[in-house]
């Protein structure tokens, strides 16, 4: 399990581009105390957006990547022993309740059952969180918030989530960019100019048509910062298409012979 | 000894008219996942498929060599038809392995623009595809560059062309080496230059039967049906029953013209209903099936996919029944 905080920062925002009203709607959830379900393909940008939002509202971030071995007690806390006496812990979750802070469960399909109902009364208006190993019952302060995430693709077609823990949520769905604002972004976060970045957004773009029928995901837009990066490093382009998109994105030799025909169609080889 | 003189010959007289390299040559079935691919990437249908062509009789004008030769007639071309993009099978016309892949890869990349040029329009459609595909595939250019100098090596000289040839022959070539030149030439009934290896082709492309049979659609249709069959990936050439256009050979007559009962099928189906023949084995021997334009070949129902009834299935017969003893 990894948990990680951000730290209280008085530098700039970090950067995160805005695709719709997903800024406004999330800050109006934030205020009116509801939770919220973000749903997207990989490397598209939630996890940059929450914590963009966390800083913007002045919010301790508490991110939690779900997996199938996380326990209730992992999310909410457990007695431990040292210096010859057992003491209680607490879980990131009571932690954020306690300190109004936003709580973020990474690929929440990913988790077990048992640990996901513990979200339940926090997540309608009672807003509590009863622990049951110290008796303990927590209300949450109105600047707590609960942010799920996960992405509906393939391989979650299955699990999905149970339309008892769906409808506690306020959804946002997020997908790639456009190719121009992704293209800003591969040029910002990348620091390459933005001729590139509109190149790499372009080849993105067409190799996402490509999803379902020979790819099972698309091309992030992470993958295209990676891309960017190497270039900028000095890595040849087709080589830095090649470590950055096509391997990562399919394990077929033809596939990603194919994919790099269509990087030199775009980009230029030889 | 006649005949090992005339294979000679034969042999020697079809490399030279011909331009073809065996050794740099590449095979569709080595390439066609990956083109598949990249024509759907590129933006092309994702219903279609990518099949192989056999070679096509075209119309086009031949050589003083290929016509010595009686080569040059047969050229895969590459064509849409139905739910199918056609390749050839094979390409070896340039001399490098790599010359002749990216020349699937530009075939294809023309093909993801989902147009299948008019063949009265012809020059002007392949002319604005390559503009479209050299535009938004910027990368290409240098292939291209490689790919159609490699080719004007190909076309005729000019001056050796008859007269009603050249002014499209000069528009070709002016258009290969540049795809934005100003060009207003066309290519017309009687005037089909030698096969352009860069180009789409209409579909289906047997100008001939297009040519003649006008008047008569409900053969045409039948033509189309039977050539869009694809054969086990791979697409028979089937066409229109016709005095070829003689004046294109060097001899008038020839005897291999003759039909046998190999390349003819003179099917009478309102009569013959059984389908006890072994349409199948006759089919495969055949790179062509020759469909008759006459009014007794009006329907045609082949089993091609599938051996018939009678090869597939075992036969039970009824057995010996004994009495009974005990
Ligand atoms: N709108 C955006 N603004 C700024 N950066 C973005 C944006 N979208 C994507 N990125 C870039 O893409 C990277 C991946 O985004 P992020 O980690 O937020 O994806 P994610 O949706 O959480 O993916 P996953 O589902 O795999 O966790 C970020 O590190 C950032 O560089
Ligand atoms: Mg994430």
């Amino acid at each position: 399990m990894s948990i990680t905080s951000s730290v209280e920062q008085t530098t700039p925002l970090s950067y995160y581009q805005q695709q719709n009203n997903e800024v406004v709607l999330f800050e109006t959830a934030w205020r009116n105390q509801l939770p919220v379900l973000l749903k997207g393909p990989t490397g598209c940008g939630k996890t940059r957006f929450v914590q963009h939002m966390a800083e913007k509202l002045g919010r301790k971030l508490y991110t939690v990547a779900c997996h199938e071995d996380l326990t209730a007690s992992d999310l909410i806390g457990r007695h431990l022993i040292g210096d010859g006496e057992t003491y209680w812990q607490d879980g990131p979750l009571t932690r954020a309740v306690r300190e109004g802070a936003i709580c973020y469960l990474d690929e929440v399909v990913e988790a077990r059952k048992d640990s996901i109902v513990v979200m339940h009364p926090l997540t309608d208006d009672r807003r509590i969180l009863p622990i049951d190993r110290t008796g303990e019952l927590l209300h949450a302060p109105p600047e707590f918030m609960l942010v799920v995430s996960y992405n509906p693709g393939y391989q979650n077609l299955l699990k999905g989530m149970k339309p008892s823990t769906k409808q506690r949520f306020m959804s946002m769905s997020f997908d790639y960019p456009s190719k121009e604002l992704e293209a800003e972004i591969v040029a910002k976060e990348a620091g390459v100019d933005l001729k590139l970045a509109r190149l790499l957004a372009r080849l993105a773009s067409h190799i996402r048509q490509l999803k379902d029928h020979d790819l099972e995901e698309s091309a992030s837009t992470r993958l295209l910062v990676y891309a960017a990066t190497l270039i900028k490093s000095g890595i040849p382009v087709s080589e830095a298409c090649r470590a950055a998109i096509a391997e990562p994105l399919s394990d077929d030799i033809e596939v990603v012979e194919a994919l790099m025909q269509v990087m030199n169609a775009q980009l230029g080889d030889d | 000894m006649e005949e090992w003189v005339g294979v000679k010959w034969h042999h020697y007289i079809t490399n030279k008219s011909s331009i073809r390299y065996r050794e740099a040559a590449v095979k569709l079935t080595d390439l066609d996942k990956r083109l598949a691919v990249f024509f759907r990437a590129l933006g092309g249908d994702p219903g279609l498929s990518i099949a192989e062509t056999s070679d096509y009789i075209h119309d086009g004008h031949r050589t003083f060599l290929q016509k010595m030769a009686g080569s040059g007639i047969k050229q895969a071309l590459p064509h849409f038809h139905n739910e199918f993009f056609f390749l050839p099978h094979q390409i070896d016309c340039f001399p490098s392995k790599k010359a002749n892949e990216a020349l699937y890869y530009w075939l294809t990349a023309l093909a993801s623009l989902n147009h299948t040029p008019h063949k009265n329009h012809w020059i002007k459609h392949n002319q604005y595809l390559s503009q479209q595909i050299l535009s938004q595939w910027p990368g290409l250019r240098a292939r291209y560059k490689t790919l159609s100098s490699l080719q004007l090596q190909h076309r005729p000289k000019i001056s050796s062309l008859p007269k009603k040839l050249q002014t499209v022959e000069h528009a070709l070539q002016s258009v290969i080496a540049d795809p934005w030149c100003v060009n207003e030439v066309e290519v017309g009934i009687d005037v089909q230059p030698l096969p352009v290896l860069l180009w789409l082709y209409p579909s289906p492309i047997n100008t001939v039967a297009q040519r003649r049979n006008q008047q008569d659609q409900n053969e045409q249709n039948q033509e189309q049906k039977l050539a869009g069959k694809n054969l086990g990936q791979k697409k028979y050439k089937a066409e229109q029953m016709d005095d070829r256009d003689q004046g294109d050979g060097l001899i008038a007559f020839r005897l291999e013209s003759l039909f046998s009962w190999s390349e003819f099928l003179n099917l009478d189906r309102s009569e013959e209903d059984t389908e006890d023949e072994d349409l199948q084995s006759v089919a495969d021997d055949l790179d062509k099936i020759t469909v008759s334009s006459g009014k007794t070949a009006s329907k045609i129902k082949l089993d091609l996919d599938l051996p018939s009834a009678e090869y597939d299935d075992v036969i039970l017969t009824k057995g010996i029944l004994l009495p009974e003893w005990n």
